[in-house]
């Protein structure tokens, strides 16, 4: 019996053709727009309540029901290029970041679940490639403009602005318990910040290229886990309160995200090739080698109930992966 | 409407199928052209290793593939808008939209945007519809009728399916000399704003040709029809000379001709005898008898050993010099022997074993790792600079990074430590895979990685049709003779850098491959000609020349060449290291051994080419050691010299300036100079005093330029 497990939604022809490949794949063409190719998906963020996802490019963002990905309305947004979104922890608010390619970044705060748009949070110089909460009036964006701010939601200002990066800042994650951020950069660094003083505390730098993402392992026993993912076509695997890299994994493609099962047990990346691969965090052993998207595979989010992944590549392609219960 | 036509067209491994039809933009073929010609993809903007602003392309587009991903993958799509086209960073920027470092690249809405955002809006296809198979430009040469004329350049492609388009518009036409031609990018119009040869590199896709204009230096034609041709090189030289309307030199006398070929053949000073010999009669036979003489000589081989190991880079290892001991004996041997120069490289480029014992072996200790060795030996076999295509590949040459990482794989597989000898594995890793890169011979094949890929290597090397080993050697051993390579640098043979004379380094190639790759039949036709023999006196007319071998061209001697004469001259031989007492500066077996002369005349280490510091001459430190130091004066002053030992022996100060003017400049003094050295020895109170202006006048002859030159 196989781990994965497969759904069938409506595909075209050529993608059909396509995904006769692998037969426990679930491939939908997202229709956002009418021109001659569809946008990439780029972010995916699951609902709190896992009922819908929500899914941004160019096109914009949309919300879709889950499991069967209708979609069941549009969110208007001011961001022309969308790079990632992430729910308050109290699950009341989405955040959206992007921008204008080399003009300006930021960030928009949408009511949820009416979606209403509440606030805008702009100044970067660049586009934001990632946001995420600190808590529910705290939330930091990382920009190609270098600089990671923080901000106060309330009142919709910069409460610091962290510089250190020597390139763009391509993904955060905060580790609230430790009153530290972990900042991933396209200068081959991860560092680690004092979120109090917004002082750099340590630079780990063992990539060989551009960082693309981190994803926080979920909160298990021990010393925190970030996995990270680099154009050096590695996924390392830190301890940062220690500014310790415990093991990493070499792979034959490049990794572009990252995600923890929920139970912490496995960590999936979705790569170049269009692939998920499942690495066990103990060994770095590729568990499995699951084809997604057609091309490279940019988005990545576990759904909070099911623990299904789903996977966002070029072309509006979105592939839901069943993960066997006892995996997860 | 639109007809498909996706089996006429190439797609890539990885991107998703497309519709594709006659309207689609060809990315390959049209997109990435434009970036060119805007200078976009150039090393100085997003061409460069780095990239610029965070954006990297592959130079000039030589990686469509690379390139594809930077504009439409990287950063999530982020350069490209597919829902809004016009939007996108790729068309903002060029056309400064917004802010833009560069300026404006392209005019916006022009032609060349429009296509960008035609090609956006029809989803960033990764199509080729066809390969280019051949490039060409119009006119490829050219003789001005005067200067400021103005040249109207014209391209054409050919493609797979057979169309000959005009790719004028998107050709990039590039002087050499920028103050020489001025060319207008729009309209491909040349004006050309000095005399001479000039090159202008025309680039297309990947594909790189030159275009040769020549300004007539005079404006009056000259007659060259009386000049002396000797052999197949007068006519090529002289030709060339007819176009450029420069005038010739007369041949050089007797003495001086016997004294240049004597120092390019042997290294050594012709002697007394030599030259009371050579002024007995004067006919070109004589000349024949000479240098035969002399290629045929000792001396010619221990010289050409020094020569053919400064290119080998023999040099002695840390603590370790029987290595270089063992090198250079084989190669002397190769030498005297008269070994065909393929024969002994096919033997250097297989050599495995014991490097005290395997001279050749020797050859895989000269650089450290196996892609220094890839660089080593292509520039030295090939004149072939693959080091460019270590990163991208080659802009101005056919070499791709297959090409160089493949060809460092052949030598990966070397253990290279005291013994040479071949691993199970040893591989490099191609950098833009990740991989283990493929051994392959350059520009032809990829080998099986699992043999010893240097027999094959080798083998194709020295054919006979190999279109690179014999011009690299032949236009060194005509840079040895004539002071300039027929393409300089001598490592840097390409079609980008075109020969001064192309016709006659391929003749003198062929020539030498019929002859069996026989150093001395070259050394000796080269040295037959009329243009070897011609005088250095410069006309008003050729005293800007120095390409176009109108006159003979003065070269520094090579510090071992110095050194030696030197020690001639003095009569107080130099001691080097722990050689054997009165071994001479050229037969030394070790770059490396101890000797504050060399140091001083400024030797080359063989650590890196010695091609560049033969063109120095060992630069002020070397004038300032011979005007000042103790090289030359310590040596005047030893009573056992050679002028102490005359004075002692009463020869008068006349005889003692004419006997050093033979043999220091191989000729006689002037009525004007002997009349001026004996007013300063008459002046002279006392002999004492006497002594010290002849020790003057000897100072005075090893430092002037006359001595320190080949000329």
């Amino acid at each position: 019996m196989g781990l994965l497990q497969n759904l069938a939604y409506s595909m075209v022809p050529w993608q059909f053709a396509w995904t006769g490949l692998v037969s426990c794949a679930c491939l939908v063409l997202l229709p956002v727009t009418s021109g001659a190719a569809d946008p990439p998906v780029t972010a995916i963020a699951f609902a709190p309540d896992g009922e819908s996802v929500v899914l941004a490019s160019q096109a914009g963002l949309s919300v879709h029901d889950w499991p069967d990905l209708n979609t069941v309305r549009q969110l208007s947004t001011t961001i022309v290029n969308i790079h990632d979104m992430e729910f308050s922890p109290d699950g009341g608010s989405l955040a959206v970041a992007g921008g204008t390619p080399a003009e300006s970044g930021k960030a928009q705060i949408f009511a949820w679940p009416d979606g209403t748009s509440s606030c805008e949070l702009q100044g970067h110089d660049d586009s934001v490639l990632a946001i995420a909460w600190k808590d529910d009036s705290s939330i930091a964006t990382a920009s190609l403009d270098h600089d990671i701010v923080v901000w106060d939601v309330t009142t919709r200002q910069p409460s610091e602005r962290l510089k250190g990066h020597s390139r763009g800042v391509s993904d955060l994650c905060f580790l609230n318990g430790y009153d530290l951020l972990v900042s991933s950069g396209l200068d081959q660094n991860l560092r680690v910040w004092k979120t109090e003083s917004g002082k750099v505390i340590r630079t780990l730098n063992n990539h060989t290229k551009e960082v693309y993402g981190l994803a926080l392992r979920p909160a298990t026993l021990g010393i925190p886990m970030i996995a990270s993912v680099s154009n050096d076509r590695t996924v390392r695997l830190w301890q940062p309160t220690i500014g310790r890299m415990v093991r990493f994994a070499q792979l034959n493609a490049i990794p572009l995200a990252a995600a923890w099962l929920a139970d912490g047990s496995q960590v999936a990346v979705a790569a170049t090739d269009g692939y998920v691969r499942l690495i066990d965090p103990d060994t770095v052993e590729v568990l499995e080698t699951i084809p997604a998207v057609s091309g490279w595979a940019y988005s990545l989010a576990v759904h909070p109930g099911d623990g299904s992944l789903l996977v966002g590549g070029r072309s509006g392609q979105l592939k839901r992966i069943i993960i066997e219960s006892s995996r997860r | 409407m639109s007809t498909i036509v996706l089996l006429l067209a190439f797609l890539f491994p990885g991107d998703e199928a497309v519709h594709v039809d006659l309207n689609t933009v060809d990315f390959d073929n049209r997109v990435i052209p434009v970036l060119t010609k805007a200078g976009c993809n150039t090393g100085a903007c997003h061409g460069a290793a780095v990239g610029r602003g965070g954006f990297r392309l592959s130079l000039y587009g030589g990686d469509p593939h690379f390139d594809f991903r930077s504009i439409v993958l990287e950063l999530e799509g982020r350069r490209v808008n597919l829902s809004q086209p016009g939007k996108s960073l790729l068309v903002l920027k060029p056309t400064e939209s917004i802010e833009h470092g560069g300026g404006t690249r392209l005019e916006y809405e022009g032609t060349d945007a429009n296509l960008l955002t035609k090609w956006i809006a029809q989803g960033t296809p990764r199509i080729q519809k066809e390969r280019l198979i051949e490039f060409r430009v119009s006119p490829d040469v050219h003789v001005a009728a005067r200067i400021g004329a103005e040249l109207q350049l014209k391209a054409t492609a050919r493609f797979t399916q057979g169309a000959v388009i005009d790719v004028t518009q998107w050709t990039v036409f590039t002087p050499e000399d920028t103050a020489a031609v001025v060319i207008d990018s729009q309209t491909a119009q040349a004006k050309l704003l000095r005399r001479g040869r000039h090159i202008v590199v025309a680039r297309y896709l990947d594909q790189v040709v030159p275009i040769e204009i020549f300004v007539p230096v005079s404006d009056a034609v000259i007659d060259l029809a009386d000049a002396p041709r000797h052999n197949f090189i007068d006519h090529e030289v002289l030709g060339l000379l007819s176009t450029l309307r420069i005038p010739v030199s007369q041949q050089a006398n007797d003495l001086t001709f016997l004294r240049r070929v004597t120092l390019d053949l042997t290294g050594r000073l012709p002697t007394v005898d030599a030259i009371g010999e050579f002024v007995t009669a004067s006919d070109r036979r004589q000349r024949t008898e000479l240098i035969d003489r002399l290629l045929s000589s000792a001396e010619f081989s221990e010289y050409w050993t020094l020569q053919i190991a400064r290119l080998l880079r023999i040099r002695s290892q840390p603590q370790d010099a029987r290595g270089a001991f063992a090198y250079h004996k084989w190669l002397k041997k190769q030498i005297s022997d008269g070994v065909p120069y393929d024969e002994f490289t096919r033997e250097i480029l297989t050599a495995t074993g014991d490097t005290h014992e395997v001279g050749p072996a020797n050859f895989y200790r000269t650089v450290g790792g196996a892609r220094q060795q890839a660089e080593f030996t292509s520039e030295l076999f090939m004149g072939n600079r693959l080091r460019c295509a270590n990163c991208h590949n080659h802009p101005l040459d056919r070499w791709t990074q297959d090409d160089y990482h493949g060809l460092a794989a052949i030598f990966a597989k070397l253990e290279s430590g005291r013994v040479i000898k071949v691993k199970r594995v040893g591989e490099v890793v191609h950098p833009r895979t990740g991989t283990a890169a493929i051994p392959r011979i350059p520009g032809e094949k990829f080998l099986d990685s699992g043999s010893d890929g240097r027999e094959a290597f080798a083998e194709w090397l020295t054919s006979q049709d190999n279109p690179y080993f014999a011009k690299a050697i032949v236009n060194r051993l005509w840079k040895f003779m004539m002071g300039r390579g027929l393409v300089e640098p001598t490592d840097d043979l390409r079609a980008t850098n075109p020969a001064t004379h192309p016709a006659l380094l391929t003749q003198l190639a062929d020539d030498f491959v019929q002859h069996r790759y026989n150093l001395r039949h070259t050394l000796r036709r080269i040295a037959l000609s009329a243009a070897y023999g011609r005088s250095p006196q410069m006309l008003s007319g050729n005293r800007a020349d120095k390409r176009f071998y109108s006159h003979a061209l003065r070269r520094p001697l090579q510090p071992e060449v110095l050194a030696d004469a030197v020690s001639d001259i003095t009569g107080i031989a130099d001691q080097y290291g722990d050689a054997t007492p009165g071994t001479r500066a050229v037969a030394l077996f070790d770059a490396n051994i101890k000797s504050d002369a060399l140091d001083i005349l400024g030797r080359c280490a063989r650590t890196e080419s010695c091609e560049a510091a033969d063109q120095t001459g060992g630069g002020l430190t070397r004038k300032l050691h011979l005007f000042n130091g103790e090289f030359i004066n310590r040596r005047n002053a030893d009573p056992d010299s050679r002028l102490g030992k005359l004075i002692a022996a009463g020869r008068t100060p006349e005889e003692i300036v004419k006997s050093f003017y033979r043999l220091a400049l191989s000729r006689n003094c002037t009525q004007r100079e002997l009349a001026f050295w004996n007013e300063q020895v008459a002046a002279a109170i006392d002999s004492e005093q006497r002594q010290d202006v002849l020790e003057d006048f000897v100072w005075s002859l090893l430092t002037c330029r006359e001595f320190v030159t080949n000329h």
